[in-house]
């Protein structure tokens, strides 16, 4: 298949990135894999979308490393690639770590994946979705019971007297972007910021504040779905558990702290059987769940990262059947001639 | 009826606003009408929206001045609605108007018009169909027969080719975000500042180019749509002409020219019909087109201003035809209990 990543940058990719895996694997299996970033788009006089692609030579890379290697040296293939010709675009970019003069960047894979996905290319996660998932106003449609009780405002006293009604402790963070730049935690014992905190989320837009679970205290479990269920490969769950690194709110961002093995529980389950038909109904192909205790703290539908982290733990390789399911799909695809609802096709 | 305007802010507003005009209407209807800021708005504890919004005491206005004079000053009513109780919400605020620090306003009334949809408030124009429109990849959707030919990228030599290939006379403009307000128009005779021109834009983002047409010499003519059909109104028809004064490039965007009436022609119509499914389909139920010779230049779906110039000089009433059409939508959701889809309902 002809597949495309649509990343933030190809020279700041990594080796432990759950994109640089899937690439290696397709890569290795004989699929034609071009990375694009935010500027690479070309809307043709012609009407044709086009791309600058980057792709490592075709041959069997042994490691992730090998093929970043390739990707980003000399040898690289750069290439004009007709984007209404890929079989599959794989929206893998963060949005959030787009700022200043890049804001921008932060919705072109989704514009130019709107129109891509109109001509028959799949798309995932359906960018038309995606672009609702660009703030977190996002998680509240989904059930009420798997979210911790929320309010969104741009209203210091409003804010503070949810805070004062969940007993002084509360997370406060922004309501646009997604990620953990400016979380805040107001704390009963330190009531002497709290203005300070509200007013510089304030400056930026609306501010969600959320009730604070004490077992976040203890980290949070990442469970990886795939078309709508859990990740489940050779008898294994997408999953690992992320533990908090000290006094750090941060558990779920990359604020250090420590990874383990975790251990998949009904109560994971069923929040993973509740947030299904939303995600089923949006497109979301490849999602990552941050579990705390009986509530979802977050739905990251971006760039999930960690399937390597899975890995390691579980000791299977979870990328493989991501790149599977993708290929089943193109498969589909073919049968029906590229006539296929984006939505559809993204979670069958 | 129960509607809400979401605005920019309510210390922007001027008199002369459609949205102005058609709030006073509203309110000389006999409706309950309440202006929201685009801070105004909470996502409250109990999952319901609500909004600190503003309406009057007076039941009859003139004037859109003293309107606008009364909701600032001592006949001024404030209260905290809950949105999810309003019939209507019209989403009014012009994106363009918010940059720089108050860039989350932008998105505010999308995000929260898509909550309140939950509760069968009608929200207008469709909140994710306008979030498909913050970029000018909406128009690139449209018939490719009644567009300008087009080419949309950040490779600074293919722009310069496709103005070679026009001949040497192309308008570029931004893309997206904080370029969108830059528009250039490339002649023969400052080609000298290509460069310079795409890198004033290119630094935000991508450009979009276009071939440049004759009668833009001349202005361009502005026509209205509600449910996706020409604006009628005891039979005449919401457009007039909007004529370039001076050097301004900006046929498109809101700079001091003048206006005059115009006599549509069955080219202007037939743009309409060519540009109906696609406004149907999302539903846009107001947007204004920007017509120059045969080919829509614009459309603007977010806040069209302009009907009271239109008003003017067609001598009909066309914010009452608005605001009936929002009745009868009111009307027909009570049949359905305010169960029936926003995006159908929108042009019904």
């Amino acid at each position: 298949m002809k597949l495309g990543f649509f990343v933030n940058g190809v020279a700041a990719e990594l080796i432990g990135y759950t994109t640089t895996r899937l690439a290696q694997i397709a890569t290795n299996r004989g699929d034609e894999v071009w990375y694009f970033s935010a500027p690479d788009f070309i809307y043709g006089s012609d009407g044709v979308i086009y791309a600058q692609g980057t792709a490592a030579p075709k041959q069997k890379y042994r490691t992730p490393e090998a093929y970043l290697h390739d990707l980003q040296g000399p040898n690289a293939v750069k290439q004009r690639v007709v984007v209404d010709e890929l079989d599959v675009l794989m929206l893998r970019s963060d949005p959030s770590t787009e700022t200043g003069n890049r804001v921008w960047a932060q919705t072109a894979g989704i514009t130019f994946g709107r129109v891509a996905k109109r001509r028959g290319v799949i798309v995932v996660n359906d960018p038309d979705n995606l672009l609702k998932a660009m703030n977190k106003m996002y998680f509240q449609h989904f059930p009420e019971e798997v979210r911790p009780r929320t309010l969104i405002s741009h209203n210091r006293d409003d804010i503070k007297a949810f805070i004062t009604d969940m007993g002084g402790n509360a997370v406060i963070k922004p309501l646009s972007g997604s990620g953990g730049s400016g979380v805040f935690m107001a704390k009963v014992d330190d009531r002497s910021n709290i203005n300070q905190m509200i007013d510089t989320l304030i400056r930026d837009g609306y501010v969600i504040a959320q009730e604070y679970l004490p077992a976040a205290a203890e980290g949070d479990t990442r469970l990886f779905m795939m078309n709508g269920k859990p990740l489940r490969y050779k008898g294994k769950y997408a999953a690992f558990r992320r533990l908090r690194a000290g006094e750090d709110l941060r558990s779920n961002i990359h604020a250090g702290g420590t990874k383990a093995k975790a251990d998949i529980t009904d109560t994971h389950l069923r929040l993973a059987e509740i947030v299904r038909p939303k995600l089923v109904q949006d497109g979301m192909f490849l999602v990552g769940l941050d579990i705390v205790g009986d509530k979802l703290m977050e739905i990251n539908v971006f760039t999930p990262g960690g399937l390597g982290s899975a890995q390691q733990f579980e000791k299977v390789n979870f990328n493989e059947a991501v790149v599977e399911a993708l290929a089943r799909k193109v498969a589909y695809m073919g049968h029906y001639h590229r006539n296929f609802a984006n939505e559809e096709m993204a979670m069958l | 009826m129960r509607i809400g305007f979401f605005i920019n802010d309510i210390n922007t507003e001027k008199a002369g606003y459609t949205t102005l005009r058609l709030a006073m209407t509203a309110v000389n209807r006999g409706h309950e009408v309440w202006i929201i800021g685009a801070g105004d708005m909470t996502y409250d504890v109990d999952e319901k929206i609500r909004a600190w919004a503003r309406s009057t005491t007076v039941k009859k206005y003139k004037s859109t001045a003293t309107y606008l004079k009364d909701l600032k000053g001592a006949k001024m009513l404030q209260e905290r609605i809950t949105v999810d109780d309003l019939d209507v919400l019209l989403l009014r605020n012009d994106p363009a108007q918010d940059t720089g620090v108050r860039n989350w306003a932008k998105t505010a009334g999308i995000i929260f018009g898509n909550v309140a949809l939950r509760s069968g408030v009608i929200v207008l124009n469709d909140p994710s169909a306008l979030a498909g429109a913050l970029d000018k990849m909406y128009a690139q959707i449209l018939p490719q027969n009644i567009r300008p030919k087009t080419l949309i990228s950040c490779d600074r030599e293919e722009i310069k080719a496709f103005v070679k290939e026009l001949g040497g006379v192309a308008v570029l403009k931004g893309f997206q975000g904080s370029s969108a307000q830059a528009v250039f128009l490339v002649t023969q005779d400052n080609r000298a500042n290509l460069n310079q021109m795409i890198d004033a834009i290119v630094n935000f983002g991508y450009v979009i180019a276009q071939e440049y047409l004759p009668g833009a010499e001349r202005g361009s003519v502005r026509m209205f749509l509600v449910n996706g059909e020409p604006l009628h109104y005891k039979g005449k028809v919401a457009a007039y002409q909007w004529v370039r004064t001076g050097d301004g490039m900006r046929a498109n965007i809101h700079i001091p020219g003048s206006t005059e009436p115009v006599k549509l022609t069955d080219t202007h119509y037939h743009i309409a019909e060519a540009v109906r499914p696609r406004l149907v389909q999302d539903g846009m139920f107001l947007a204004a087109l920007e017509i120059v010779d045969d080919k829509l230049i614009d459309i603007d779906v977010f806040s069209p201003d302009g009907l009271v110039t239109a008003q003017a000089f067609q001598k009909a009433n066309f914010s009452e035809a608005v605001i009936e059409s929002l009745e009868r939508k009111v009307e027909y959701m009570s049949y359905y209990q305010r169960r029936f889809d926003n995006v159908d309902m929108a042009t019904l």
